[in-house]
């Protein structure tokens, strides 16, 4: 069941009516449970191919339990390796040897995010900070939840539970479904509009590029390639993110964000505050924070310090790469993140040192650096997204067609074209958002919304209807 | 406003319960008129014929000496011109002239050649070809008029034979077959047409009126013309209307078989009159919309047979001595053919009537009982 479609938002619909005719937390619970393993199911007919995700879930359940029973040491480590092993090893990752995978067809779906939730459990059980009883069917209820399965976001156990098992059901008021049915309509335009046609002009583009193309108009086509896709992933990705957190806005529970526009940062390390954010938030709290205690605790030299956070920072953005995908691309990918994090952190420093920080902070606060900073940004997330989207042959062939100066002038361009459009953005927004009424900004007043989201929900019908072209899956699903 | 001030942040005041929907429904309303003027201004039409004139035996026909123009929302403005006796042809209808060949062509809407282009139509094209390809002047009378039913147009045998034809000539294709029905049979000989309900001001029921004014808005048509352009869409939505695309499907359901032999009726009755006047009666099928994406798509796990309704007519031509030309697989040769139609609408384009002209040439001349005799091939064929 695709989440952006009509017959996932009609399951949905049917699972609200019924989780709301029931006050007590125990049958919610259990019609939820219900509606998860519905959802499940249409992912596969063969019930041995979830067998592996049943036996992950329940080793997970099991280690949550062992942790909260004992705390020691030896233990946790074994479960924590344990479980990262189980996870690379179902999820297949290239340099294991292919014979030791499980020669079945099974379902791999959700599964880096149920990963996620119950290594937070784990860790969480461990250090003493979980302490509450975790039930079976809380605990499937938490990381099979229908909302949250195909890609988050991440939320944690106690902030699912204290909404969800509330003896008193959180109040669900029009305000509530207005937002909730407001982010429903957002998101299916994010993903079945604006993202269908970033995905298709990129299609288009590729298709285009050829080596018998003027410099120019390759350079421009290389650009297309280039700068459509983090644009597509955006839509994609937060859009699935809104309809998720719509929809869970009707059974009651509050989802974290996952994205706060993103493009308008003007450093990688904001960026990544900006994006993904349940994840970049899950890895600082359990990856960066453990990693560079430990780090500290080892090297404690003020001298070192510096050294330590850019090296924590590598290997936290290193994992957010190779948890992306199982090929050699990823690994680029994650080793790009890792240097553009701690190039970033580097220059901030020393920039700080050698400007001072007053001088520093003015610089970082003046508008045209902020602008030229927003356009680099963007133009490095497109760079090293070439290896999240495509494959060293394909990056090869587009490479050789395009020659050194169309890659040049296509890298260029995307930089000056990204600053201009991002700054321009800036300016659009204050100066709607200055625009005032009833104590707000005019453009958030609920008749506006009401207006702009039967807008929306036109548009999208209408060029539903036009393309006909189901929009691309949600990307994030394949991880 | 000061109901709101007081109002806990978690609650609506209650005019906001009455008030977002409307804001809603008028959003939509307003929405849905600008994209109807933006459709009418790109995509303007216009589809009604003012030269046509009250005509008791066929409901309406067209005043001679007349010029008009009409237009599809999908296609080119086009100009229609009727000679003396209000075909729509170049040529006088008068007495043939001495060494001309004449052809009398009756049917529906593609024998008039509506909305395209009085060059672009197949029995210009092929009045054209004829006569490069028999070294003397061919005409083509074109008693083709749209909206004509089958029994219209065996109404119109008589007159078409008067004009002392070389070939009489009748276009098919299976929405002609379709509309055909009972009630025009059982009053076909009557001399006046009967008076039809006009849909126009039939009384609908108000969900029926709201359907189809979104089914006749321009936004809807351009909307189709866009959607058809993929030949897999058109054939799905085609498909749902299963009396209408019934021919697709063999064996042909009991009502298919029941307009069949209405056809055949039809047929044997001007066959007689044309072989009385001995002259030779050709009939030509084009292919509806349906069967040319049935076969661009040529899909097995669909079971459909766009051949079937042809090899059906070309059994009822044969009972009738009646010379049948299959135009189908100049559509099967052609890339993309579904798309040689103004799609929304269902007419052949001009590109599309190109296809017909070819085969019949082709039929007229080239078999070894050719009809029009003394018309050697030529090597460049057609005028596409």
């Amino acid at each position: 069941m695709t989440i952006a479609s009509f017959t996932f938002l009609g399951f949905a619909l049917a699972v609200v009516l019924i989780y709301n005719c029931f006050s007590s937390a125990t049958w919610r619970m259990w019609i939820l449970l219900l509606a998860d393993l519905v959802f499940l199911s249409t992912f596969s007919h063969s019930v041995s191919a979830f067998v592996p995700l049943a036996v992950f879930l329940a080793c997970g359940f099991f280690a949550v339990h062992a942790m909260q029973r004992a705390h020691k040491e030896v233990s946790y480590l074994w479960i924590i390796g344990g479980t990262i092993l189980a996870f690379i090893w179902l999820k297949k990752y290239t340099f294991l040897p292919h014979t030791t995978f499980l020669q079945f067809a099974y379902t791999t779906l959700g599964l880096s995010y149920i990963f996620f939730r119950v290594m937070h459990m784990i860790i969480d059980s461990h250090q003493g900070s979980l302490n509450q009883k975790v039930g079976p069917l809380a605990y499937l209820n938490y990381t099979l939840n229908f909302t949250t399965l195909v890609s988050g976001p991440i939320q944690s156990y106690p902030a699912f539970i204290e909404q969800h098992l509330a003896p008193v059901r959180p109040p669900l008021t029009i305000i509530d479904m207005g937002n909730g049915l407001e982010r429903i309509v957002v998101g299916f335009f994010k993903v079945n509009v604006v993202a269908l046609v970033l995905s298709m002009i990129q299609n288009q583009a590729i298709n285009a590029l050829s080596s018998s193309q003027p410099l120019a108009t390759r350079a421009l086509t290389g650009a297309i390639i280039a700068a459509t896709y983090p644009v597509y992933l955006y839509y994609n990705f937060s859009g699935y993110t809104d309809i998720v957190i719509g929809i869970a806005r009707f059974l009651r529970i509050k989802l974290p964000e996952n994205f706060n526009r993103p493009f308008s940062t003007d450093n990688f390390l904001e960026f990544w505050n900006h994006w993904h954010m349940t994840l970049s938030g899950w890895l600082k709290e359990y990856v960066y924070n453990p990693l560079l205690k430990s780090l500290m605790r080892r090297y404690p030299s003020p001298r070192a310090e510096l050294s330590l956070g850019v090296i924590a920072f590598f290997v936290t953005f290193f994992l957010i790469g190779i948890w992306h995908g199982r090929t050699s691309e990823f690994l680029f990918y994650g080793v790009l993140l890792g240097i553009g994090v701690s190039v970033n952190k580097l220059y901030q420093v020393k920039m700080a040192k050698s400007l001072g920080k007053k001088q520093y902070k003015a610089l970082a606060n003046n508008w045209m650096y902020q602008a030229l900073c927003r356009g680099l940004n963007f133009t490095f997330f497109a760079f090293y997204l070439l290896w999240f989207w495509s494959t060293w042959k394909d990056l090869g062939k587009m490479a050789n067609t395009l020659g050194p100066s169309a890659q040049l002038l296509g890298w260029s361009l995307i930089f000056v074209v990204s600053t201009i459009v991002l700054a321009l953005w800036q300016v659009v927004r204050a100066s709607v958002f200055r625009v005032q009424w009833e104590d707000q900004p005019f453009i958030l007043s609920r008749y506006v919304r009401t207006v702009l989201d039967t807008s929306l929900v036109f548009v999208m019908l209408v060029v539903m209807e036009l393309l006909n072209t189901p929009a691309p899956d949600i990307v994030y699903k394949a991880f | 406003m000061s109901t709101m001030v007081t109002l806990p942040k978690d609650q609506l005041p209650r005019r906001d319960l009455l008030i977002l929907p409307a804001l809603s429904i008028l959003t939509l309303l307003v929405l849905l008129i600008a994209s109807e003027a933006a459709a009418r201004f790109f995509f303007p039409e216009q589809k009604t014929d003012y030269c046509e004139i009250p005509n008791a035996r066929l409901g309406f026909s067209y005043k001679p000496g007349c010029i008009t123009h009409v237009k599809a929302a999908e296609g080119p403005w086009v100009v229609n011109q009727y000679n003396d006796c209000g075909y729509r042809s170049r040529e006088s209808c008068g007495p043939k002239p001495s060494g001309t060949t004449r052809i009398a062509l009756i049917g529906s809407s593609i024998a008039e050649g509506w909305l395209v282009g009085y060059d672009q139509s197949f029995n210009a094209r092929a009045a054209k070809d004829l006569t490069a390809r028999c070294h003397r002047p061919v005409e083509i009378q074109n008693l083709g008029r749209q909206a004509c039913s089958l029994t219209c147009i065996s109404r119109r045998v008589d007159e078409a034979l008067a004009l002392n034809p070389d070939v009489l000539l009748m276009t098919i294709n299976a929405s002609d077959i379709e509309t055909l029905t009972e009630a025009d049979m059982a009053t076909r000989f009557q001399p006046t047409v009967p008076a039809h309900k006009d849909p126009a001001t039939e009384k609908r029921s108000p969900v029926r009126r709201i359907k189809s004014l979104f089914a006749e808005s321009r936004a809807m048509i351009v909307i189709e013309h866009y959607l058809f352009q993929d030949a897999a869409t058109y054939l799905r939505l085609a498909l749902i209307n299963t009396n209408a695309t019934g021919f697709l499907h063999t064996p042909f359901n009991s009502a298919w078989e029941q307009r069949f032999h209405n056809v055949d009726i039809l047929l044997s009755e001007t066959a007689a009159k044309a072989h009385e006047a001995n002259v030779p009666f050709v009939l030509v099928e084009f292919p509806s919309a349906a069967q040319t994406a049935a076969l661009v798509l040529k899909d097995p796990a669909q079971k459909l047979d766009p051949d079937a309704i042809n090899t059906r007519l070309a059994q009822i031509s044969s009972s009738h001595g009646i010379r049948f030309v299959n135009t189908l697989n100049a559509f099967r040769e052609t890339p993309a053919s579904n798309k040689l139609y103004y799609l929304a609408d269902g007419h052949l384009d001009g590109e599309g009537q190109a296809l017909i002209s070819g085969p019949l040439v082709e039929q007229l001349t080239d078999s070894s009982d050719s009809i029009i005799a003394g018309c050697p091939v030529l090597h460049a064929q057609g005028s596409r």
